[in-house]
């Protein structure tokens, strides 16, 4: 299992670096013009250029800012609004609606609104990153609450539990491993907010330096930023991941291919 | 003691699945409970246990807070806690502190030969041994009743005989009273002292009642061998089964016998 895994590693770092090779080699000879796809060489330049002037982590900051609070704030309000609606019947006949229509809308278009409403300064981009957040931990905790196995709670009322055990031993542990599952994507959809907002109106972030780039033709700045919003979601995931492994160890293996 | 009287439950108005059952489980008896799929065996045990409001009658139990144990057919193991916190769980509902219910957790563990996989988790375990888990959480209560809803049918015949025999063992030793509910005759005949036999449903009713000689101790394996026990069988399969099915265990015997 160890030698395939290897393997397949070693198989997957040969085809990227392959990719890369060639994408320098044909921006070199002309193949490809530089003017839309500069060389990696030149992209790492402006990488280095951007940590070197220290610019960039005025930019880096409001982003993460706007997108931990986003997640922060949208899991808050999320497992509130999901427990109490899950709970109270009544409350759930006006929120599930809002919700389904959230939901179904591609939610990022609300951007403009979020700044003609709260200003072209974090609050905006906050906004849109709770929102996005707070939609799909709702369904996680509404759905985990609705759907709890119903043979473990009564497992636990026929050993004596009553309805505080229940929520201890059933309910939050239950509702905690959809939360939890879905905790990757929630970063995902975090950092989609508060760049997308960035990118609406903004005077800082990194989805401000994409639109800046984007408005000055300046392809090897918006390929730079896009590997670096890559790199940070993926770190962010890589965490995400760990977590999800730690607290959810009781579920059973994931089959390795 | 278990007392059930004039039991009815429907679920929908008018289509009672059960109608006046009576029956009771003395004191440290072992009363089975047979009867085809879908005549309410299980609904009757739900409603011993409380989770099934009866239409008409009433059931009595005796000490129902405390000391009733419940072994279903699914193990039901809390998927989040390791072996060693779901046998405690029942302890630490009681009110028992962590450590100490953790403790007696590990007694019943190394009784049921499960102390080595007390820190795994319900999904990294075999049939079997979730539900040598389920027991243990069971008998760590010191339950006076049990009450099983065919909580061996999903395992295989080798395992099942195994934890069988390890549970009759104790209920004999404790002198615990249980409520078995099953399909399987012979297990039935195999563990009790009485078997009730269920009509098939809707309305189904105790139809008939019969006591078991086998004595105890009893050898899972050896209660097959017992004289009373082919008899037995065949009336608890011609009641459950009714005419037509009796003519072909009849020529089923016969052709035995050319043979």
């Amino acid at each position: 299992m160890t030698i395939s895994f290897n393997i397949a590693s070693v198989r997957k770092f040969i085809t990227f670096s392959s990719l890369i090779i060639f994408w320098e080699i044909a921006s070199r000879i002309g193949w490809i013009n530089p003017f839309y796809m500069p060389a990696p060489t030149e992209v790492v330049k402006v990488i280095i250029e951007l940590f070197e002037g220290g610019e960039i982590w005025k930019h880096l900051s409001a982003t993460f800012f706007a997108a931990i609070v986003g997640i922060i704030g949208g899991l808050a309000i999320g497992i509130i609004l999901g427990f109490a609606s899950a709970l109270t019947p009544i409350l759930a006949e006006l929120l599930e609606p809002i919700m389904i229509m959230l939901n179904a809308i591609p939610r990022v278009i609300l951007a403009p609104l979020f700044v003609i409403w709260f200003g072209i300064g974090i609050e905006s981009k906050v906004a849109l990153s709770l929102i996005l957040v707070v939609v799909l931990v709702f369904f996680a905790v509404y759905n985990g609450i609705r759907e709890v196995d119903h043979r473990l709670i009564e497992r636990v009322q026929t050993l004596g539990g009553n309805k505080w055990i229940l929520l201890r031993e059933v309910y939050i542990p239950s509702v905690t491993a959809w939360i939890i599952g879905n905790l990757k994507v929630a970063v995902g959809f975090a950092f989609t907010g508060a760049v997308v907002g960035e990118f609406v109106g903004s005077s800082k972030g990194l989805g401000y330096l994409l639109q800046f780039a984007q408005s000055t033709y300046n392809a090897a700045l918006t390929i730079s930023l896009i590997i670096l919003i890559m790199v940070f979601v993926m770190v962010l995931f890589s965490g995400a991941e760990r977590i999800e492994n730690h607290l959810l160890r009781w579920r059973p293996q994931k089959k390795t291919v | 003691m278990i007392r059930v009287e004039n039991l009815s439950l429907e679920y929908r108005k008018g289509e009672p699945v059960l109608e006046n059952v009576s029956f009771q489980v003395k004191a440290g008896q072992f009363v089975s409970l047979i009867g085809q799929s879908g005549s309410g065996k299980t609904s009757i045990l739900r409603a011993i246990a409380g989770l099934q409001k009866p239409s008409k009658g009433k059931v009595v139990v005796e000490d129902l807070t405390s000391r009733v144990g419940f072994l279903f057919q699914d193990d039901a193991l809390l998927p989040w806690r390791t072996v060693r916190e779901n046998v405690s769980l029942g302890l630490r509902i009681q009110g028992e502190k962590t450590d100490i219910a953790n403790k007696k957790a590990d007694d019943w563990l190394e009784k049921l030969s499960l102390f080595e996989i007390g820190d795994r988790y319900p999904s990294q375990l075999s049939g079997g041994q979730r539900k040598r888990v389920a027991i243990a959480q069971v008998l760590a209560l010191h339950p006076k009743i049990i009450l099983m809803d065919e909580p061996f049918a999903s395992l295989d015949a080798i395992v099942r005989t195994k934890i069988t025999q390890e549970l009759i063992e104790w209920v004999e030793q404790e002198g615990i009273t249980v409520l078995l509910i099953t399909h399987d005759l012979e297990e039935a005949i195999s563990l009790s002292d009485i078997v009730h036999v269920l009509s098939p449903g809707p309305r189904a009713y105790i139809k008939a009642s019969h006591p078991v000689s086998i004595p105890r101790p009893r050898d899972i394996l050896e209660t097959r061998h017992d004289s009373s026990f082919p008899g037995l069988l065949k009336t608890l399969w011609n009641e459950l089964v009714g005419e037509k099915q009796k003519v072909n265990i009849v020529n089923f015997d016969k052709q035995k016998k050319i043979k």
